[in-house]
């Protein structure tokens, strides 16, 4: 799944590791979410996003799935 | 993370008991290895040091992770560090996919290993199949259970 997370920290000047401090997961996980290699469970999107002020879908491309429905 | 400290020190307990009983093991096994024998001093010398060797093996880790958590309880960032590598989602959906695959792969393994035992030693071949059998039925009462808990 892609998101709009490193797009995000980079307007904000956030590093991995403090966006990952602040949602409670490890540097990895954030670089693996960047790079859509794994797609955050609810909880954590929810986190991410609350972390931005933003809502899920404007953190994360639901796109693909929506050409599903 | 506020049980967290709490569960530490629980573990570090489990480990200072675990040591205890490693050494007793060890000396137990020096004992009873003088007093027995297989037959050859090969074997003798590769069971004693496998049973040994393991118990030892298992010290030193649980003295690192001891060396590890006590470090932890006395710095807040550190305990937060290890809380998060503990439990953060992708290292346990990379490690729930381990174990599933890896059992199944093992049990394989044990499989073909049962099917060739079965022609050379009849010993080694019924040994084989009670672990196999012990294997399976563990993952047929784990799967039960979960699928019962979620």
């Amino acid at each position: 799944m892609n998101t709009k997370i490193q797009a995000l920290r980079k307007e904000r000047k956030i590093s991995q590791e403090e966006l990952a401090l602040a949602v409670g997961v490890t540097r990895q996980t954030i670089t693996s979410l960047e790079t859509g290699k794994y797609t955050a469970s609810l909880i954590l999107a929810y986190k991410i996003a609350k972390y931005f002020n933003l809502t899920i879908e404007d953190v994360f491309d639901f796109s693909d799935l929506e050409d599903e429905l | 993370m506020n049980t967290y400290p709490g569960l530490i020190k629980k573990r570090l307990i489990g480990i200072h008991l675990f040591n205890v009983i490693a050494v007793c093991f060890i000396g137990i096994a020096f004992w009873i290895s003088r007093n027995t024998s297989h037959g050859s001093d090969l074997f003798d010398g590769l069971t004693l040091g496998f049973q040994i060797g393991i118990f030892i093996g298992l010290e030193v880790i649980m003295l690192l992770w001891a060396f590890r958590y006590k470090k932890a309880l006395g710095d807040e960032k550190l305990l937060k560090a290890l809380y998060i590598q503990e439990h953060d989602e992708r290292a346990q959906l990379i490690s729930g996919r381990i174990g599933a695959t890896g059992f199944l792969i093992v049990l394989l393994g044990i499989g073909l290993a049962t099917v060739v035992a079965g022609f050379i030693n009849l010993t080694v071949f019924l040994t084989l199949m009670a672990v196999l059998m012990f294997s399976v039925s563990v993952k047929a009462a784990l799967k039960i259970y979960y699928h019962r808990k979620y």
